[in-house]
């Protein structure tokens, strides 16, 4: 479990985060998205316990990563790029690991070894981008993490190898025994895995909730009318943002806006349907109520 | 065995709840039938375990399933699809929009009946 209570930090004068206050359950798994520059990979470094805090904590399993670094052999880290030693060999890294962690798992290693094609004779420099996030991922989960974190992990990945890099993270969530803090910019992916998503924007958490709640907030409808359109129908307060082209306008709306299509209803519209909306699309949405869109790109 | 749409709107593990009913009444599942235990489906499905975990919670809450300890969830052995009256008026709402909208496509009310019943021989479902 991660509990984290009134994290701030900031780099000389410029704030990096702002009073984070977030907490994850054992077992399950929570995505971080934000935009570029947002606090993401300060948040994980804080959370490693590679930065200090100006204030605040962050307890894993009860126990705070700075005063009791102890708990650090227990999270896992497996970052975008691997920067492993160039020249150690797959199986001086292998033996690194399980030298240095005291609750590296012979078994578990076992088990995982039989999942990744990887040539222990091969040296780190040698290894393409996806075998190193192979090894990073074995390496990372034959030390039995009470935390893992992983920092945009499968980025470069082919479909393949990132199906498989999926599946091995919900397994290991499934045992239960593991906490699973994801950074992304792939919205598509966390929409499968996540049990919740946090996304942070300025240095603070803005959401943090269920993809289920994420999804019924809002919702987008296309209505298109043969003559003129009623009269200030989007005016109306169900309606948070419309678009329009031709004849069709594309309208976000509350979820409770079952009175404006009903009403909507009545004009006979040639067209009138309601479209789901993808994370990827309720994230562009709600960053562009936070000042951070492209509308302006968006032809009217 | 089971498709999830992730950019529906439904949440993932309402349809789950829904594929997996309908697996048992296609006869792709039967009374007695053991289920994929919550690990193996959440890696074979690619969604997180507790949303599985989540789905077969409300599938034992409507007695479609049940669990028995250490050995697995199974379907129910007399499985009766329950009368709950708030639903049937939702499904009634549900089907009276779609009645509509065949309307405005023109279909005759004899070629909607017939279509249901293709639908429903479709999905084998018996007459009772």
């Amino acid at each position: 479990m991660i509990k984290i209570e009134n994290l701030t930090k900031s780099f000389r004068a410029s704030p990096a985060l702002d009073n984070i206050n977030l907490q994850v359950p054992r077992g399950s798994i929570f995505g971080l998205v934000g935009p570029n520059g947002a606090g993401k990979t300060t948040l994980i470094k804080l959370i490693m316990g590679i930065l200090l805090p100006d204030r605040g904590r962050i307890y894993i399993d009860g126990n705070d990563v700075h005063q009791n670094p102890g708990i650090k052999s227990r999270i896992g880290y497996v970052a975008d790029y691997q920067h492993y030693y160039p020249t150690f060999r797959v199986k001086e890294m292998i033996r690194l690991y399980r030298e240095t962690y005291a609750h590296w798992s012979v078994e578990r290693f076992a088990e995982l070894r039989q999942i990744f094609k990887l040539t222990e004779d091969k040296k780190i420099k040698h290894l393409s981008k996806g075998m190193r996030a192979q090894l990073a991922v074995l390496l990372n989960l034959s030390i039995r993490p009470a935390l893992l974190v992983l920092d945009e992990p499968t980025s470069g990945l082919d479909p393949v190898l990132r199906r498989q890099l999926l599946n091995i993270l919900l397994d290991e969530a499934a045992r239960g025994e593991t906490t699973i803090f994801i950074s992304t910019h792939n919205l598509n992916e966390l929409e499968r895995i996540c049990d919740r998503i946090g996304t942070i924007h300025n240095g603070r958490i803005l959401f943090d909730e269920s993809l289920e709640k994420i999804k019924q907030h809002v919702r987008k409808i296309q209505v298109a009318f043969a003559g003129e359109p009623p009269e200030g129908f989007l005016e109306q307060s169900a309606v948070l943002k419309a678009e329009r082209q031709g004849r069709v306008y594309t309208i976000v709306v509350r979820e409770d806006a079952n009175q404006l299509m009903a009403e909507l209803e009545r004009y006979r519209p040639l067209l009138l349907e309601s479209v789901d909306m993808s994370l990827e699309d309720i994230f562009i949405y709600r960053m562009g109520g936070v000042g951070y869109g492209f509308e302006k790109f968006v032809a009217q | 065995m089971f498709n999830i749409d992730q950019r529906s709107s439904t949440p993932i593990y309402l349809q789950l709840v829904q594929e997996i009913k309908e697996a048992i009444l296609k006869g792709i599942l039967q009374p007695g039938d053991k289920l994929p235990s919550v690990r193996e489906l959440s890696v074979g499905l690619t969604i997180n375990p507790n949303t599985v975990q989540k789905s077969y919670q409300e599938l034992e809450r409507q007695r479609v399933i049940e669990t028995l300890r250490g050995k697995g969830t199974f379907v129910t052995m007399h499985y009766q699809p329950n009368q709950d009256e708030e639903k049937f008026n939702l499904l009634k709402e549900e089907l009276k929009k779609l009645l509509v909208e065949a309307h405005y496509l023109g279909l005759t009310r004899d070629r909607m009946l017939k279509l249901v019943r293709q639908l429903l021989d479709e999905l084998k479902m018996k007459e009772s």
